[in-house]
């Protein structure tokens, strides 16, 4: 005798009354049964696309993010450069700011007067290019992450953008982003420079 | 004629019946077999997660290691900094006394790595190269001595940007490079 049959045996020997209400019962249950195995599946896996971003990479991007624009801010450039062994982070970005009206960002060598001559170019240029050739490619880049610098010159309490260079489409304020938070240099007669570091991924 | 009929009806529902628990089985089958392997991956991320707690703790420890961070006299000590000088010590102190270092780093490897800029290349030469100058490094053994190697054995590397402090090199300041900490952790 087939086990889930003698309830329905029963009733139908019973006079056949209650057949049809007990058949449409038992594809109700089939219903929810099938509609609570998808629920569980659907929450199973909404539980592995919403999962949280791990506690390393948010550690990882919002020290990383601090710690290397400290380190480019504090770097000193070599002697191969020719032009003796500024800092990265104080005499270039300085002289960069003072003679910023001279920089042509689309010239290779960036246009006119700077007092710091690296590799004979504008010190707003050389920067960018150290910064992206020499320090970002290794590291930032060869991790995979996407990030966002920005060097603004504020004065009177104006902001102007002296360089932006970023990754791909950057971290707008619109993705989830880590900053470095703002590492201020001022410029003697100028103003004070803005450095900031994005990392959104 | 009565008979057969019902015979024939009896045939459906078992064969519905069948059906039934045939689908039923297949769906309870595929149950146990996602879950079988969401609690699997489960079980391994934890594992993962467990592992990179310990890599952000040797990570922080190895940053803030009074061993190795830039520190003038009693004034407070650079973050994100690495005296060279301390570093290349610092490969000695860890030869003297093992244990005490592997209480602090258990199985790991740190390593320092210089890449701006190339030449000179502060510190020593392996700073420069692509190994780095080896500041820790301590894998997980076998019984025997030899380094386990097995398909679990994992790594878990994190890195993290160092300004790297010469005070040989500069002129009137010490000269700063630009490199990295690489933190691997053993599983």
């Amino acid at each position: 005798m087939n086990p889930l049959r003698p309830l329905f045996l029963t009733q139908n020997n019973r006079g056949n009354m209650c057949h049809h209400p007990k058949k449409g019962q038992m594809e109700m249950m089939g219903l929810v049964i099938i509609v609570i195995l998808i629920t569980l599946g659907i929450l199973f896996m909404a539980t592995f696309a919403l999962k949280d971003d791990t506690q390393k990479k948010i550690f990882t991007r919002k020290g990383l993010a601090s710690s290397t624009i400290d380190a480019v801010l504090k770097t000193t450039i070599g002697p191969e450069e020719g032009c003796g062994q500024p800092r990265l982070g104080q005499e270039i970005l300085t002289d960069c700011a003072r003679y910023y009206e001279s920089y042509l960002p689309d010239s290779p060598e960036g246009g006119g007067y700077s007092e710091y001559r690296c590799k004979n170019m504008h010190s707003c240029a050389f920067f960018q290019k150290i910064l992206s050739e020499n320090l970002v490619a290794p590291t930032l880049d060869q991790w995979g992450k996407t990030y966002e610098f920005k060097f603004n010159l504020v004065s009177a309490g104006n902001s102007q953008e002296l360089l932006n260079y970023k990754r791909k489409q950057g971290c707008p304020p619109e993705k989830e982003r880590d900053s470095s938070g703002a590492f201020e240099t001022p410029v003697q007669g100028v103003g004070i420079i803005e450095s900031q570091l994005f990392i959104c991924d | 004629m009565l008979a057969t009929k019902k015979n024939k009806k009896a045939q459906i529902r078992i064969t519905e019946t069948v059906a039934v628990l045939f689908i039923f089985f297949i769906l309870m089958g595929l149950g146990i077999v996602f879950y079988a392997k969401y609690h699997q991956i489960a079980l391994r991320e934890e594992r993962s997660e467990l592992l990179q707690r310990r890599a952000i703790e040797i990570t922080l420890k190895s940053l803030y290691l009074p061993e190795l961070l830039c520190s003038r006299g009693e004034a407070v000590p650079e973050g994100g900094c690495i005296d060279l000088l301390k570093a290349r010590h610092f490969v000695e102190i860890v030869q003297q006394q093992p244990s005490y270092y592997f209480d602090l780093f258990s199985y790991s490897k740190i390593s320092l790595h210089q890449l701006y800029p190339l030449s000179p290349c502060y510190g020593s030469a392996d700073l420069c190269q692509e190994s780095g100058l080896i500041l820790y490094d301590q894998p997980r053994t076998n019984e025997e001595g030899s380094m386990e190697i097995t398909s679990s054995t994992n790594i878990e590397k994190t890195f993290f940007v160092v300004a790297l402090r010469d005070e040989t090199k500069g002129h009137n300041n010490p000269a700063y490079a630009y490199g990295y900490l690489e933190v691997g952790v053993y599983s």
